[in-house]
């Protein structure tokens, strides 16, 4: 038999307690036993002949019990002021029995009450991390701490070589700051990764853990902010604090727009929580609170897709010296991530990924990923259905793509145009003219006035221009007339991946 | 100071059967989610005995000590999601709430045993009257928690029985959710509604029948 666990020791313990609480109130309430009610007058006249041996005041005086030399005792019930006082005054022997037996039952009583309410406190104190918090449990930092088994490493990350190799720096930095100090050269205290949803922010940051081997705190901006203000800021100290016992630490925070866009924009003071906190994450990331020498490892690794909006002092050098702008991989890169995501499916061969690569221009990490995934679910439905086991061949991938974008044929022929127009600073050499469907089913045609790899600006009217989001279209036409432009003639097809800023 | 340590004496006479009998009551729903294959109540720690777990500090401990005739314990959370795939959802939702009443009968039966064992070798005394409390306040609570009332388990096994011809009016009924637990709550006393009284006599008469 093994022996008995701590919580089943405790078990055991308040029951216990409870149970002598409750034996010890019932014998407090249950008393001596009643006797036979008497009268007052026959109590004097007693008392008066000698006849009374001593009276037991119980219950604060509102029991008299009369013990009576020769007959049967009795007691009088709510005896009328100072009936006691006369008796003393009678020479009446008084004794106060419960007063005094009942002491110790009472400590029992009130003892274990008191107890087993501290208890109570102590496990919902405890227990605050989890819903149903106490209001000190609400000052916690809500970071986690990311496990070391199940962290990616670099090579999980397709392509974005450039970030790579400054990131690695970060985790040199981390692992030997000797050298580096030595040098005279300082830590950044932060790196920021910006670019569109599904270009790999997380997925960069998290193998930064994995390849640095230290504890990694991940956190989402929007867990700071609560509806109370200075919840936020006590948060951000807390996850320091916390990062600072273990350092060298590395905190990642997501979404940092959340919590870093510009301060001073509302008018209202909703605002106030978000500003606090704001405030004390620069002053955090400024470390004064704890001088740098020595313990003072803490990196932290913001992702946002609106760098626009993040406040300018988060973004001045001491704070997110490091700024790496993560763009939407490049064909090198997605047939990497292919590789990547294809790794451990079953594959029908031949799979061609420079051509999948060459053809999902625009395509994130992220939409990659769920590309394979759905090829990859075709595969078993036709499997489940009685197929082959054959795995996953290269029409699944096409078939998904075709689900998933139409446009991406489009692209390349309006990116090369776009780049030469840009190159000259001029307008196209002619009106560009497309026709496009949304992802929402919307269609719309206009004039292309410019375009970025997440955006297209057309001019839908005179006085309507709108951006629409390249990502997701469903599909897209040039209009019969527009310039085609061989790609190959504008080679430095300047800046694509990461930029370091 | 007499009557004041007498006051708290007579609320503990009853506190700590209550206490008691709630933990068993907690923990009984728990074990049964985990039968089923819900882990979500023993992961937090709910799959226990220990009062403190179970106990809601005011619920069932200032407001009973100061004397208020209703209070609450922490509900269990059951997630019928996670309940073995050949459990359906809306049956291991209705066992898992039966095993809190059904918890409260056993405790109180065993109770009444006790009791006559306690009687009959030792007579009566302290002992006997903890158990005889326990018994009474368990069927109380058993078939308290049995009304098909929202909060309470009760309701629970009606959502499980519940024709769906006849679901709108309960779902209806539900939405009304404190009132009729007030009802029931201050109906004993603000109406003298005898709910309870017929099977309290009957707990007394099995009492009687134990110690004879």
């Amino acid at each position: 038999m093994q022996p008995p666990s701590r919580q089943a020791l405790r078990t055991a313990a308040i029951w216990l307690l409870l149970l002598a609480v409750g034996v010890a109130a019932l014998l407090v309430v249950q008393g001596p036993e009643a006797l036979p009610e008497g009268h007052l007058e026959a109590l004097y006249f007693d008392v008066h002949e000698g006849r009374v041996e001593r009276v037991e005041v119980d219950a604060d005086g509102e029991i008299l019990r009369v013990y009576p030399y020769t007959e049967e005792p009795y007691q009088l019930s709510a005896p009328p002021m100072g009936t006691t006082q006369n008796l003393a005054a009678m020479g009446v022997t008084l004794d106060y029995p419960r007063g005094l037996a009942d002491s110790a039952l009472t400590i029992v009583i009130a003892g274990g009450l008191l107890l087993f309410g501290f208890l109570l406190l102590r496990q919902r104190m405890q227990a605050g991390g989890g819903q149903v918090g106490g209001v000190l449990a609400l000052r916690k930092s809500r970071a986690r701490l990311l496990p070391l088994e199940g962290r990616v490493r670099f090579d999980a990350v397709g392509g974005q070589d450039d970030a790579k190799a400054r990131l690695s720096d970060v985790i040199s930095f981390l692992r030997d700051p000797a050298r580096w100090e030595a040098a005279g050269l300082r830590l950044p205290r932060g790196v920021l990764l910006e670019g569109p949803p599904g270009v790999g922010k997380t997925l960069l940051a998290r193998a930064v853990a994995g390849e640095a081997g230290v504890p990694v705190y991940v956190v989402s901006a929007s867990e700071f902010v609560e509806m109370f203000v200075g919840v936020g800021a006590a948060r951000v100290r807390d996850m320091f604090e916390e990062a600072q016992k273990k350092a060298p630490a590395v905190i990642f925070i997501d979404e940092l727009d959340a919590v870093g866009s510009r301060r001073g924009g509302g008018i209202s003071s909703a605002h106030d929580e978000r500003e606090q906190t704001l405030n004390q994450l620069l002053v955090s990331m400024d470390g004064i609170e704890k001088p740098a020498v020595g313990r003072g490892r803490v990196v932290v690794i913001g992702a946002t897709n609106r760098a626009d909006i993040l406040d300018r002092a988060l973004l001045r050098p001491g704070r997110f010296d490091l700024r790496l702008r993560i763009g939407p991989p490049d064909e090198a890169a997605r047939r990497e991530i292919f590789g990547i995501h294809l790794r451990g499916k079953r594959l029908q061969l031949p799979v061609d990924l420079d051509a999948l690569a060459r053809d999902t221009e625009g395509l994130t990490g992220a939409e990659l990923e769920v590309l394979c995934n759905e090829a990859g679910m075709a595969a078993l439905r036709r499997e489940l259905a009685g197929g082959p086991p054959r795995g996953l061949s290269e029409a699944d991938l096409r078939e998904a793509l075709g689900r998933r974008a139409r446009a991406e044929l489009g692209m390349d022929a309006l990116d090369a145009l776009l780049i030469v127009s840009a190159a000259q600073l001029t307008r196209p050499p002619a009106p560009v003219w497309v026709d496009l469907g949304l992802p929402d089913g919307v269609e719309l045609g206009g004039e292309v006035l410019w375009a970025d790899p997440g955006f297209l600006k057309l001019r839908i009217a005179d006085l309507d221009e709108r951006l629409v989001p390249r990502a997701g279209l469903r599909w897209l036409r040039a209009r019969p007339g527009t310039p085609r432009v061989d790609p190959e003639a504008v080679a430095p097809a300047g800046p694509r991946g990461p930029v370091a800023v | 100071m007499q009557t004041l340590a007498l006051l708290i004496a007579e609320r503990a006479t009853w506190l700590v059967p209550l206490v008691l009998s709630l933990a068993v009551h907690e923990w009984a729903h728990a074990r049964a989610a985990l039968a089923l294959g819900d882990r979500t109540a023993a992961d937090q720690g709910r799959l226990t005995l220990d009062p403190t777990a179970h106990v809601d500090p005011v619920g069932t401990f200032v407001l009973p000590l100061l004397g208020l005739p209703f209070g609450w314990a922490r509900p269990v959370p059951i997630e019928p999601l996670r309940f073995r795939p050949e459990v359906s959802m809306a049956m291991g939702v209705l066992w898992t709430a039966l095993a809190g009443p059904a918890s409260n009968f056993l405790l109180a039966a065993f109770s009444v045993l006790a009791y006559g064992l306690v009687v009959r070798s030792i007579g009566g005394g302290v002992v006997s009257e903890l158990l005889a409390s326990l018994a009474s306040l368990n069927t109380l609570l058993g078939l308290f928690n049995l009304l098909p009332v929202h909060p309470l388990d009760g309701s629970r096994v009606v959502d499980g029985l519940c024709p769906d011809a006849l679901r709108p009016l309960w779902d209806r009924l539900q939405g009304l959710a404190p009132l009729p637990l007030l009802g029931v709550a201050l109906g004993g006393t603000l109406f003298g509604w005898d709910l309870f009284g017929p099977p309290m006599r009957l707990v007394h008469a099995a009492l009687r029948w134990a110690a004879a």
